[in-house]
C-alpha cells in the first residue's frame, strides 16, 4: 500500500536575496547615508511634538497638577490611562523577542529588534507619567525602599510599589535583552565601516565581539535563558498593572478578569503600534525582502486573535457584572456602555473588536493600506480602553452625592501629545543610528544557513 | 579563549565549514576556534563544545534575588518598623510575593547578563584579527577556522591539507609573525 504524503512548506522568510553580505549591505545602508528629506521633516515634526509636551510638563511642575482636568472622584485620569497604553504598547516587544522565541518563530527574527527598541521607548514614555503623576517628582524616589529621615519604609502591600518593581524590572530586564541581541550586529558595522568615528564608536559598542563559535554557544544560552525569564515577566508586568485596578473597591475595577484581560490587551495594542512602524520602516528603507508580506500576514493573525480575547473580555465583564448580582457593578457597566462617556465606550468597541475582524479575509490581511489604518484605529481604540477601565469607573461609584464628570484641559492633550512625539522622535533616531533588523538573525534563517545532511537542519 | 599567532583559513559554504571543524578536532587540537556570522547548527557538535554553564548563574541568581527580595520585605515590615496597615497581618505573604518575583528575574537576568561576559572574556580590548581584512569577512558573510600554533597537535601541513580538501581561501597566518 502506498501513501501519498503532503507535506505543507514553509514560507521562505528572505525574498530574492540569495548571499549575506546583501544582508549585511541592505541592512547597513540606512547608518551609513545622509537622513532623506522626509526624515528630516517627520523628526522635526516628532520633536516639536516632543518639546511641547515638555513645556506642558514644565507649566505642571511649575502650576501644580491642578492644571490638569483631574478631580476629585476622577484622580487618576489622563496620566494613568497614557501610563497603561505606553506600558502596554511596551509588551509587544518582549511578546516578539521572548515568547515567539520560545515557541520557535522563525519569522520573529524579522521584526524583533524594532519591536524591542519600540519596547524599550514606550516604557520610557509610561516611566514619565507615575512620575509627573505623584506631583512633586522631585521626591519620586520615595517610591524606592530607601532609607530616609521618617524611618518608615515602603508599604510592600501596595499594588502601586509592586508596578515600581514590575516596571523597573521589566525596563532594565528588556534593555539588557535588546543590547545583547545588537551585539553581533554592532560587530559586523565595526568590521564593514571606514569612517574613523563611526569604528571607534561601534568598537566600544560591539565590546570587542568576535563571532567565535565558542561564545555563541554562551549567547545563544543567555539568548534562551533571558527567553525563558522576560516570557512570565511580560506577563507578570502588566498583570502587575492590572492589579493597581484590581485590588482596589471601585466597581468595574474589583475583578479577577483584569490580570489576563491586561496582558490580551497589551499585546493588542503593542502588535499594532509594532506594524504600524514596521509598514512605514520597510517602505523607507527597502527592507521589503525582510519584512516580507508574510511576517506581516502573521501579525495580522496575532492581531486578530488578541482583538478576539480582548472582545471576549469586554463580554464576559458584562456577563460577572450582571451575574454577581451586584447592583453596583452592574450599574459601572451599564454606566459605560450607556452613560455620559458611551461614545468613548463604544468607540472602543468598534476599533478594537470590530475592526480587526477584516483580518478573517486574505485580501485584507495582505493589503497594506488596510494593514495601517487598522494598525491606527487599534492603537486608538487601546487608548480608549484605558481611559473607558479609569474615568467611566471613577467618576461614579457608589454614592451619587460624590459623582462628577471629568474634561481634560489642554495639559492633558499636551502632554499625551508630547509623548507620542517623545516615542516617534526615539524610534526615529534608532533607524539611523542602529540596524533596524538583526543581521545576525536573518542570515541564520536564510535558505541553506545550516549545513543540510550534516545537522538537522531546524 | 585568547589566540597569539596562527594558521586561519576562510570557508564560503556552511557544510564545508563544518567538515573540516570536525577534522581539525579529530585532529586532537584544543586550542583553535571558528569564526561564524550567524551560530550554526551542529557545528557545536562537530567541534565538540560543551554545554554552557549560564543556566547555573541564572538559577542560582534568581533564587537568591528572589529569597533577598522577600526577607528584605520581612525585615522592613516585620523586624526593622512594624507598621499596621490596614489590619493586615505584618507578614502578608501573598501581597509580598509580586516583588519577589520580580526580583528573582531581575537578578537572574544581571547575573546572566554578566556571566556572558564573564565566559566569553567580554569586553576585549585587542584581538589578533582587527588587523586581518579576511579574517573581518567573519563578521559579514564568510566563516573562518584559526588554529593556535602552540598547540601541541599543530601541524601545519595537515591543516593545510585539510583546508584545502575543504574548499578553504585565503589559508594564511594571522598574528605577530615573520610569516607570509
Amino acid at each position: 500500500m502506498s501513501v501519498h504524503v503532503e507535506t505543507l512548506e514553509r514560507p521562505e522568510l528572505v525574498l530574492g536575496i540569495k548571499d549575506r553580505k546583501t544582508i549585511t549591505e541592505i541592512v547597513a545602508k540606512p547608518l551609513d547615508r545622509i537622513p532623506s528629506k522626509s526624515w528630516f521633516l517627520l523628526f522635526t515634526l516628532t520633536a516639536s511634538l516632543m518639546t511641547l509636551g515638555f513645556m506642558c510638563i514644565g507649566w505642571t511642575f511649575y502650576k501644580g497638577i491642578g492644571v490638569w482636568g483631574n478631580n476629585n472622584p476622577v484622580g487618576w485620569a489622563f496620566d494613568i490611562t497614557n501610563f497603561v497604553f505606553w506600558i502596554g504598547i511596551g509588551h509587544a516587544g518582549t511578546l516578539i523577542s521572548a515568547i515567539l522565541f520560545l515557541f520557535r518563530q522563525r519569522w520573529r527574527t524579522a521584526i524583533n529588534r524594532a519591536a524591542e527598541a519600540m519596547t524599550i521607548f514606550a516604557v520610557m514614555c509610561a516611566g514619565i507619567f507615575p512620575l509627573i503623576h505623584v506631583g512633586r517628582p522631585w521626591l519620586a524616589y520615595w517610591l524606592f525602599p530607601l532609607p530616609n529621615e521618617m524611618k518608615i519604609w515602603v508599604n510592600f502591600r501596595s499594588p502601586l510599589l509592586w508596578d515600581v518593581f514590575a516596571v523597573s524590572t521589566y525596563f532594565i530586564v528588556s534593555l539588557l535583552f535588546w543590547y545583547m541581541g545588537l551585539i553581533p550586529d554592532l560587530a559586523t558595522l565595526r568590521d564593514r565601516t571606514t569612517n574613523p568615528i563611526k569604528k571607534v564608536a561601534y568598537s566600544i559598542l560591539s565590546l570587542g565581539w568576535r563571532s567565535s563559535q565558542r561564545c555563541w554557544k554562551h549567547y545563544e544560552t543567555t539568548y534562551l535563558i533571558f527567553a525563558a525569564i522576560s516570557t512570565p515577566l511580560v506577563l507578570s508586568v502588566h498583570s502587575i498593572v492590572s492589579f493597581d485596578f484590581a485590588t482596589s473597591i471601585i466597581p468595574g475595577w474589583h475583578t479577577t478578569i483584569f490580570p489576563p484581560y491586561f496582558v490580551a490587551g497589551a499585546i493588542f495594542g503593542g502588535f499594532a503600534m509594532v506594524l504600524l512602524l514596521l509598514v512605514i520602516t520597510r517602505k523607507q528603507f527597502q527592507l521589503e525582502n525582510l519584512i516580507t508580506m508574510t511576517h506581516l500576514e502573521n501579525m495580522n493573525k496575532v492581531l486578530l486573535t488578541a482583538g478576539m480575547l480582548v472582545g471576549y473580555a469586554y463580554a464576559v465583564e458584562f456577563f460577572t457584572a450582571w451575574y454577581s448580582a451586584n447592583d453596583y457593578e452592574l450599574f459601572a457597566f451599564k454606566n459605560r456602555a450607556f452613560g455620559p462617556y458611551a461614545w468613548a465606550y463604544w468607540t472602543m468597541v468598534f476599533c478594537n473588536v470590530m475592526s480587526p475582524q477584516l483580518f478573517w479575509f486574505k485580501r485584507f490581511r495582505t493589503s497594506i493600506p488596510v494593514m495601517l489604518i487598522v494598525a491606527i484605529l487599534v492603537t486608538i481604540g487601546m487608548w480608549f480602553e484605558r481611559f473607558v477601565i479609569i474615568v467611566t469607573s471613577l467618576h461614579r461609584d457608589y454614592l451619587p452625592s460624590s459623582w462628577d464628570m471629568y474634561y481634560p484641559t489642554v495639559f492633558d492633550f499636551g502632554i499625551f501629545i508630547g509623548s507620542l512625539g517623545l516615542f516617534f522622535t526615539l524610534y526615529l533616531l534608532f533607524v539611523r543610528v542602529l540596524p533596524a533588523v538583526s543581521m545576525s538573525e536573518i542570515k541564520g534563517v536564510m535558505k541553506g544557513a545550516h549545513p543540510r545532511g550534516e545537522v538537522d537542519d531546524v | 579563549m585568547t589566540f597569539k599567532k596562527g594558521l586561519a583559513a576562510n570557508f564560503i559554504s556552511p557544510q564545508e565549514l563544518v567538515r573540516a571543524a570536525r577534522q581539525v578536532h579529530k585532529s586532537g587540537i584544543k586550542k583553535f576556534d571558528v569564526f561564524t556570522p550567524y551560530p550554526i547548527h551542529g557545528l557545536d557538535e562537530a567541534m565538540d563544545v560543551k554545554s554552557s554553564h549560564i543556566p547555573w548563574f541564572s538559577l542560582i541568581f534568581g533564587l537568591l534575588g528572589a529569597g533577598a527580595g522577600l526577607y528584605f520585605q520581612w525585615w522592613t515590615s516585620v523586624a526593622d518598623w512594624k507598621l499596621n496597615i490596614g489590619g493586615k497581618p505584618h507578614f502578608s505573604l501573598p501581597a509580598f510575593i509580586p516583588v519577589t518575583f520580580e526580583l528573582g528575574i531581575l537578578f537572574s537576568a544581571f547575573a546572566s547578563f554578566i556571566a556572558l561576559f564573564y565566559f566569553c572574556k567580554l569586553p576585549k580590548y585587542e584581538s589578533i584579527f582587527e588587523k586581518d581584512t579576511h579574517a573581518l569577512k567573519a563578521t559579514d558573510d564568510q566563516f573562518m577556522i584559526f588554529v593556535e600554533s602552540s598547540d601541541p597537535e599543530f601541524n601545519e601541513n595537515h591543516l593545510r591539507d585539510v583546508f584545502n580538501k575543504h574548499q578553504a581561501e585565503h589559508i594564511r597566518w594571522v598574528g605577530d609573525s615573520s610569516h607570509d
